[in-house]
């Protein structure tokens, strides 16, 4: 099992879109640590907790981007484990895999 | 008679000379006014006309007169722009006298002549019209690339000299004054500006009341500023602005962040293309909609944006930050949102949405967040 805590590993302040977009942008934290993780065939564990928050363009890019890079749907549901104290947050990614 | 020719003239040339308003309408008041030939007419705007050259003319050579509390010497050759008694755009005619000194900055700007920011009749500064004055100098002194002097006479009035030294006029203008912030709703005034998607930018502006927010609505605004910054990025400046400055694409952004009787407002800035120039580029088929019954409006384009970014389900995986910015003020009672586009309005409190539309536009989006702070304990 995989821990990427956002906070202390990414950035407190992820924010944006597209890497064009500025540092901490959701295609930077999917090319950066979802993917590479994906590779191992193992669950990944994402902590959300502790960073300012999450803008809907980081969050669907970096989760819903991943079924556009052809990722199915189901391998993302059963890999990925998400820990956030807001429930909502956990059902906000939620849709954006599903709806991508 | 005279005083309808005269205020024509007046309003032409007001904003870059000084004029002593003439009263002339105290003696027509409550008067039949009889209706003058066209001929008359004529005669008197000419002659009114006149007189207004020769009042710029006798200003632009005189000595220009000391500012009572400090002394600052004019170029002989400049342009004197007088700021608004109101820095504001929510009331129409703050707005109108707002933009239309803007309007004439501009044009001397572009002309390349040396210009001096008079603030000896400035008022009161608010945060809408205050962040979008200092976006569009900025804005001009990039144009200018240090080929045109600005220079400002600093006000009369304390409270606004503590605004613009507060927010960094002074050093910008490479003015020297003094002044010390001290008032509680000036020092409280923060300003940030960038060209990317800073998250980190948001403690420049509100790191301060993070014992005062609750988290949850620390969240939701950190959402809403940093969606804010994402559309600059990826909407705003995709048209000219045509406003006859030749910068393009710059991305830019400009943020206050101000605490004021009980209440912290948010204020995020672009001078971008607006929400209803870029809507038919980027959403054509909700720009159908718009425009299927009645007039262009452009609130009414503002509001469909954001009731469509709201309620957006599988149509796209884009197009919802506009949603989560209306929505920023949802978790808390008593909050206030506001988005100014171009020519229109929207504002949103306690799930109610109310359009508006002015005169005149302000060539950019502005979003305002209104958020009541918890009442102190006295110790």
């Amino acid at each position: 099992m995989i821990t990427v805590r956002i906070a202390s590993e990414f950035s407190r302040h992820p924010a944006g879109r597209f890497s064009k977009d500025g540092p901490y942008s959701g295609e930077t934290f999917r090319r950066k640590f979802l993917i590479p993780n994906l590779g191992k065939k193992e669950q990944i564990v994402i902590e959300l907790d502790g960073a300012r928050g999450y803008g809907s363009s980081f969050l669907e890019e970096a989760f819903g981007g991943l079924v556009r890079e052809g990722y199915s749907k189901e391998l993302l549901k059963s890999t990925l484990v998400l820990n956030a104290s807001n429930l909502s947050l956990k059902q906000e990614i939620l849709e954006y895999i599903e709806r991508a | 008679m005279i005083y309808f020719a005269a205020v024509d003239a007046y309003h032409s040339a007001r904003q870059l000379v000084h004029i002593k308003s003439p009263n002339l309408g105290k003696d027509c008041r409550g008067k039949k006014i009889k209706k003058l030939k066209p001929k008359r007419l004529w005669y008197l705007r000419q002659r009114c006309r006149r007189w207004v050259r020769e009042h710029r003319r006798q200003v632009q050579n005189s000595e220009p007169p000391p500012s009572r509390l400090y002394s600052v010497a004019i170029p002989a050759d400049s342009d004197v722009w007088v700021a608004p008694t109101h820095f504001d755009i929510q009331d129409q005619g703050s707005r109108s006298s707002l933009l239309f000194s803007l309007h004439r900055l501009r044009k001397v700007v572009r002309r390349g002549d040396p210009v001096c920011l008079d603030f000896s009749k400035t008022e009161k500064m608010f945060a809408t019209g205050t962040l979008l004055f200092l976006a569009e100098l900025r804005r001009l002194i990039k144009h200018a690339k240090g080929e045109v002097s600005i220079t400002c006479i600093p006000p009369e009035n304390d409270k606004v000299c503590q605004v613009l030294q507060q927010i960094g006029l002074f050093d910008l203008l490479g003015v020297k004054n003094d002044v010390i912030p001290k008032d509680d709703d000036v020092v409280n005034w923060r300003f940030a500006h960038g060209h990317k998607v800073e998250g980190a930018r948001y403690e420049d502006v509100l790191a301060d009341y993070d014992g005062d927010i609750a988290q949850p609505l620390q969240e939701h605004l950190f959402a809403g500023i940093t969606e804010a910054m994402t559309n600059v990025l990826n909407h705003a400046y995709d048209l000219p602005r045509n406003d006859g400055i030749d910068i393009f694409n710059s991305r830019e952004w400009w943020m206050f962040s101000q605490a004021k009787d009980g209440h912290l407002s948010v204020t995020f800035l672009d001078l971008g293309a607006g929400i209803p120039r870029t809507l038919p580029l980027k959403r054509p088929n909700l720009w159908k909609r718009v425009t299927q019954f009645g007039k262009r409006l452009d609130s009414r384009s503002i509001s469909y944006a954001v009731r469509d970014s709201i309620s957006r389900t599988n149509e796209s995986h884009r197009g919802k930050g506009l949603g989560q910015i209306a929505r920023v003020i949802d978790v808390v009672e008593g909050g206030q949102m506001a988005i100014f586009s171009n020519f229109g309005a929207l504002s949103r409190s306690a799930g109610v949405m109310r359009r508006r539309d002015y005169s005149d536009s302000i060539r950019g989006t502005m979003i305002y967040w209104k958020i009541p702070l918890p009442v102190k304990e006295p110790n």
